[in-house]
């Protein structure tokens, strides 16, 4: 149930519907549940079994990874479990949600991992101008991500040890191009 | 204008943005715009201006504009930091007293269309949707619109399609299709003046002129008539620390550039 959208065509158009709430006699919108086939996302920890932890906002994390029927998660560090039972509530997904766990430091680039390295501006200013092309989008896909061998090649590729050291700083706001104000 | 103008167009918009949130509320932002305005309101007359971020970020010290709403920015020295579906949910049970909207069409009602110019199903265009504007339009007390380009085109009778709730049909109907009653568009801000919405009619009503504008110039800019009150006022122009403050949150001018 939800309480927005309504006498909007945004409603209309949606599968949502309209019910009269039993309890306050007034309108309010029904939304089907989605059920993704697969989710996939990085997280900051997370051990053998599954258990991850996140660090910072969880934005839409916590429902998807309870709304999908298969979810993949790659993590930054795959951590003990006894790491977990020291700190067992601040595991957002639990192991019994996760069909399988993938160790890829750096794995967010280019975006951002909170605490841990800034989006690569640079880098996502360049797939936008060239990505503006069916060609360019062709060409990146093929420098990038089939191009490559591994994932360790495509961080070299993008500056390796030193972007990364770079994104820290930025991240941590001791870099001019995100200076404290 | 002045002769060197000393502002831009967005720098008069942000500062009357601004202006409008009081201390000590809280005001839903999204991406650009909206951010400069809440963070110039914070750091000149409302430093207890509580802005919330709609992927979770809940009343940060911004130190420096965040490039989208999920920017680690937007919680940065927080009192929260949850999640979209935490901060919608304190949208809709009341808590949020502003929320700021842009459109490509608004209609008298302050009705806003962002999702297609022309029919839904051949459209002339076809434009983002509504993203968390439906929350905001639905759920926040008073949503202020920021529109740069009022005009005939987007000034409209009728629109296309109705994608965020202002007054819907008129007056009561928020409450008769099940929003909150009370809530509703609050202001209005273009780029020829403010306006506020007619308390009965809950009609687009002009309040103030930015400087060098005339009240024909308003009109001519709409297809439906604009209430005009006997006293109209005049925006203040931009002062100078409000502009060294903007150009502080936005150095490389992303969005007070344009």
């Amino acid at each position: 149930p939800v309480r927005t959208m309504l006498g909007t065509d945004t409603l209309k158009y949606s599968s949502g519907k309209v019910v009269e709430d039993p309890w306050s006699g007034k309108p309010i919108a029904l939304l089907p549940a989605c059920y993704p086939d697969v989710a996939l996302f990085h997280v900051h920890r997370c051990d053998m079994y599954g258990n991850a932890q996140l660090d910072g906002i969880l934005i839409e994390d916590f429902e998807l990874a309870r709304a999908a029927r298969r979810l993949i998660l790659t993590t930054e560090k795959i951590i003990d479990h006894a790491e977990v039972e020291n700190q067992p509530w601040r595991t957002s997904i639990p192991f019994y949600l996760v069909d399988a766990v993938i160790e890829v430091p750096f794995g967010a680039h280019p975006t951002e991992m909170p605490t841990q390295y800034y989006f690569d501006e640079e880098h996502i200013a360049h797939w936008l101008e060239v990505s503006k092309t069916p060609e360019g989008t062709v060409n990146y896909f093929e420098e990038y991500v089939f191009g490559v061998p591994d994932y360790t090649a495509y961080l070299e590729k993008i500056g390796g040890q030193k972007k990364w050291d770079h994104l820290k700083q930025v991240m941590d706001l001791k870099d001019d191009s995100g200076g404290e104000a | 204008m002045n002769a060197t103008p000393r502002y831009n167009l967005t720098e008069l918009l942000a500062c009357a943005a601004a202006g409008l949130l009081e201390d000590g509320r809280s005001v839903f932002v999204g991406t650009g715009f909206p951010i400069v305005a809440g963070m110039l309101a914070q750091r000149t007359h409302a430093p207890g201006l509580l802005i919330i971020f709609e992927a979770g970020g809940i009343g940060p010290r911004v130190p420096v504009l965040p490039i989208s709403v999920g920017d680690s920015r937007t919680y940065y020295k927080a009192s929260a930091a949850s999640s979209m579906h935490d901060v919608m949910s304190a949208a809709q049970a009341g808590y949020v007293d502003y929320g700021f909207l842009g459109g490509a069409a608004m209609d008298r009602f302050g009705n806003i269309n962002t999702t297609v110019i022309g029919d839904w199903k051949h459209p002339k265009a076809r434009l983002p949707g509504s993203g968390g504007a439906s929350d905001v339009g639905s759920n926040c007390w008073q949503t202020i619109v920021v529109m740069r380009k009022q005009s005939k085109q987007t000034f409209v009778n009728k629109l296309d399609f109705l994608t965020t709730p202002g007054y819907l049909s008129g007056p009561g109907a928020r409450e008769r299709a099940g929003l909150p009653a009370g809530s509703g568009p609050y202001r209005v801000i273009t780029q020829l003046g403010i306006y506020g919405f007619d308390d009965e009619s809950k009609c687009l009503t002009l309040l103030s002129l930015h400087p060098g504008v005339t009240v024909e110039q308003v009109q001519e800019a709409s297809e439906f008539e604009i209430l005009i009150p006997a006293e109209v006022g005049t925006t203040p122009e931009p002062q100078e620390e409000q502009l060294r403050i903007l150009r502080q949150i936005d150095p490389q001018g992303l969005v007070i550039g344009k």
